[in-house]
């Protein structure tokens, strides 16, 4: 693998361009597998990810790739205690975007391959649905009910009757 | 590079389109979603979200075993690991369903082993297991993890050695109040010695001495025990070379709590309970006296469970050992700790969430002992975080239990067994309506309400009006009239278990609640006015309602003795004794 002072630059499906350290870069298994079968000289092509949402991806790659370096110095000594703890609370918020932009940093996560990332999205995705109504879940994913009312209500019934906690 | 599997991929930030994740997604989404509402509220969004977590669920529990089959479970949830299982009426704990009624559970484990080889947990309450069912279950699944048996019928001692003997990577054993036969306490013995993977452990409740040494190894080689309960055929001595092969016991049941010991062997016993400084739940403690409880108090610092239904302490000896109990959530107490002892739960236990008093004596009906209205005060004065209450008596005043709910108001279960049949109010002879009343009235949060002593329609009037988010009820012996069952029936949106004996409510009752049965797990009415026309005419307008008549021999035909009702997706029983009539 190159030094960490080299940069690499991906293209997103706009034609934007991102510069990224080797060090971010590596936080997605993806573009690593593309570095290791093409080379560092040319653009990454991401087509599947556009600008608003590579931006995001970009600002993610970079802090996760400066607290590893921070741990790798001084045994950890420069995180700290509550570091992991610290990462995580910037990972929550970083998360609180509006849906469609959420939904979109989940794609391109799965598709980049960050697991780390992948992981904490699909948790706020989950989080979204936690306590609400079929109703209220197609109207969050914006997803058309394509039961017949029959099966709905065969559906239903199957739930609540036989499936249903105490 | 890999080739995944995807869906169409969203153009633009139009935030109209539909968002389709791909299937991996959706189901690392839905693999997050623990809860089983979340779950059916996510089945029903669309087909795709409806496959996706039918595939991902791994646990099922279902409340009534009749409700579904097995085929129809298997069919819509291919990998499921965990299956928890109800089946008979409650009122069969009171001896009111005929042996060999059903909920057997043999139909569903020879299912399982075709479409669930990977099965690792089964919790049964209810049901009936026999010795074959549990040899073929310690044969059929060799990734078994825990088996689970809470007042099941039907096994012997025979059949838990085959689970010791076959199930090489147990890891929980838990036998709660079975109607078992108690053949020998070889079983245990059959655990090989390379087995050690067991962390639960519960025969409390079997009679038989089992093998000390076998146990003792048992324990030692288990690294990661957290809870051991014992019979009462192990001794204090033995107990102490128990805990100290684990001290990192979560829950413990303790064997017999009394014994001869020298000094030394106190002093060991003492020194044991100090190392285990992470007991939560403490349980058994057979005959314990005054003279052994001390060793306990080291360990009762961080207690929030302390079941005490099989001591029969006095209350002193109650007060002596909760002074060292400051944390205790739940408490279970005989009766024989009377007022006294009650007065000391409410001085010594501020975080008491829990409590049920049980009678030493159910069937004495001589000389008044036992707690009284007196001690029900005293707990809710100094325990106002109580909510949940199981209180038999023999005495009860409308006025204590007023003062009771207005010192907890957030009561979410209420059972009250005032033990007499048709008791009044002992000061005022009056009925209980307003005892009941009251409750209903202040709980707002009642979830489960179980009612006794002398009871008009009255207090169901009330029910019906204030007791809004009740879910559960148990009725005996109470009531005037249809009207009482009528008002319960159409005042409570969320009942779910109704269970009646012994009162007068008949086919007009019954009938009421034609609507409502199918928003209902279930109904079950024994000894009331219900005949055969009005159960025969419910099952005709209710085609998808289960309405089954138990029919004892030789009495009056054209009584319905006792009827269960319950809604089913799965249709009639096909295994219904001949003194089950489905209708």
């Amino acid at each position: 693998m190159a030094s960490s002072s080299k940069t690499i630059t991906v293209v997103s499906s706009d034609g934007d361009e991102f510069e990224m350290t080797m060090k971010a870069a590596e936080q997605s298994k993806l573009i690593t597998h593309m570095l290791d079968e093409f080379g560092v000289s040319d653009k990454v092509p991401l087509y599947n990810v556009n600008s608003e949402t590579m931006a995001k991806v970009m600002e993610y790659c970079k802090k996760h790739a400066d607290h590893e370096a921070a741990k790798e110095e001084d045994g950890g000594a420069a995180i700290g205690a509550g570091g992991e703890e610290e990462l995580k609370k910037w990972d929550d918020e970083f998360l609180k975007v509006e849906n469609g932009l959420l939904f979109n940093i989940i794609l391109a996560a799965n598709y980049l391959e960050i697991k780390s990332l992948l992981d904490s999205s699909c948790q706020a995705v989950a989080d979204m649905i936690k306590g609400k109504t079929p109703e209220q879940i197609r109207e969050i994913f914006n997803i058309k009910n394509d039961f017949t009312p029959e099966e709905e209500a065969k559906l239903r019934s199957e739930n609540e009757w036989a499936f249903q906690e105490d | 590079m890999e080739c995944k599997r995807k869906k169409e991929w969203p153009e633009s930030n139009d935030s109209n389109r539909a968002t389709t994740f791909p299937d991996e997604v959706l189901e690392r989404v839905l693999s997050l979603l623990k809860s089983h509402k979340d779950r059916s509220s996510v089945s029903l969004v669309c087909k795709d979200w409806y496959n996706a977590e039918r595939w991902s669920r791994s646990h099922v529990f279902i409340g009534n075993c009749y409700s579904v089959s097995p085929e129809i479970l298997t069919r819509r949830f291919p990998n499921i690991r965990s299956v928890t299982l109800k089946g008979k009426p409650r009122f069969s704990d009171f001896n009111l369903v005929p042996p060999n009624w059903g909920a057997d559970i043999h139909s569903w484990l020879m299912v399982f082993e075709k479409k669930y080889p990977l099965l690792q947990e089964l919790r049964l309450k209810r049901m009936t297991v026999t010795d074959e069912s549990l040899e073929f279950l310690s044969l059929s699944f060799p990734n078994f993890k825990a088996l689970s048996l809470l007042s099941c019928d039907g096994f012997s001692t025979d059949g838990l050695a085959a689970i010791a003997t076959n199930c090489k990577n147990l890891t929980e054993l838990d036998i709660q109040e079975n109607g078992i036969e108690d053949r020998s306490g070889n079983w245990l013995s059959c655990f090989p010695e390379s087995f050690t993977s067991l962390e639960v452990l519960n025969f409390a409740n079997l009679q038989s001495d089992v093998n000390f040494d076998a146990l003792e190894r048992l324990v030692s080689r288990c690294k990661s025990f957290k809870t051991l309960k014992v019979n009462k055929s192990i001794t204090l001595e033995q107990l102490q070379r128990l805990l100290v092969h684990a001290p990192q016991l979560v829950e413990l049941g303790t064997g017999t709590f009394s014994e001869e010991l020298t000094a030394q062997q106190y002093s060991e016993l003492e020194t044991a309970f100090n190392n285990c400084k992470n007991i939560h739940t403490l349980s058994g403690l057979w005959e314990a006296t005054a003279q052994f409880l001390p060793v306990l108090y080291p360990a009762c610092t961080n207690l929030t469970f302390l079941n005490l239904s099989y001591s029969t302490l006095d209350g002193d000896d109650l007060a002596k050992l909760l002074v060292h109990c400051p944390n205790l959530r739940r408490l279970w107490v005989l009766d024989t700790v009377e007022d006294k002892g009650l007065e000391a739960v409410g001085s010594y236990c501020p975080l008491l969430e829990e409590l049920r008093v049980f009678p030493a004596d159910p069937f004495d009906e001589g000389i008044v002992h036992g707690v009284t209205e007196a001690g029900f005060i005293a707990v809710s004065s100094g325990c106002p975080r109580l909510h949940y209450v199981l209180y038999f008596c023999r005495q009860m005043t409308n006025a204590a239990v007023a003062t009771v709910v207005q010192n907890c108001p957030d009561f979410t279960h209420f059972r009250l067994c005032i033990m007499n049949p048709h008791q009044p109010d002992y000061q005022t002879d009056e009925p209980m309506d307003e005892a009941f009343g009251a409750v209903v009235k202040t709980c707002t949060k009642l979830q489960r309400l179980a009612v006794s002593g002398l009871l008009t329609d009255l207090t169901f009037e009330y029910t019906g009006k204030y007791a809004k988010n009740l879910e559960t009820l148990s009725v005996a012996f109470a009531g005037s009239s249809d009207w009482g069952m009528q008002c319960v029936l159409e005042g409570c949106p969320k009942l779910r278990k109704l269970e009646i004996r012994d009162s007068p409510f008949g086919n007009a009752a019954l009938l009421s609640g034609l609507e409502k049965y199918e928003s209902m797990r279930s109904l079950w009415m024994s000894d009331c006015n219900v005949t055969m026309n009005g159960a025969r005419y419910l099952a005709k307008e209710m085609p998808r309602l289960n309405v089954e008549v138990i029919k004892e021999e030789g009495i009056d035909n054209s009584k319905a003795d006792k009827v269960y009702v319950y809604r089913s997706v799965a249709g009639p029983r096909r295994d219904a004794p001949p003194f089950v009539l489905t209708l």
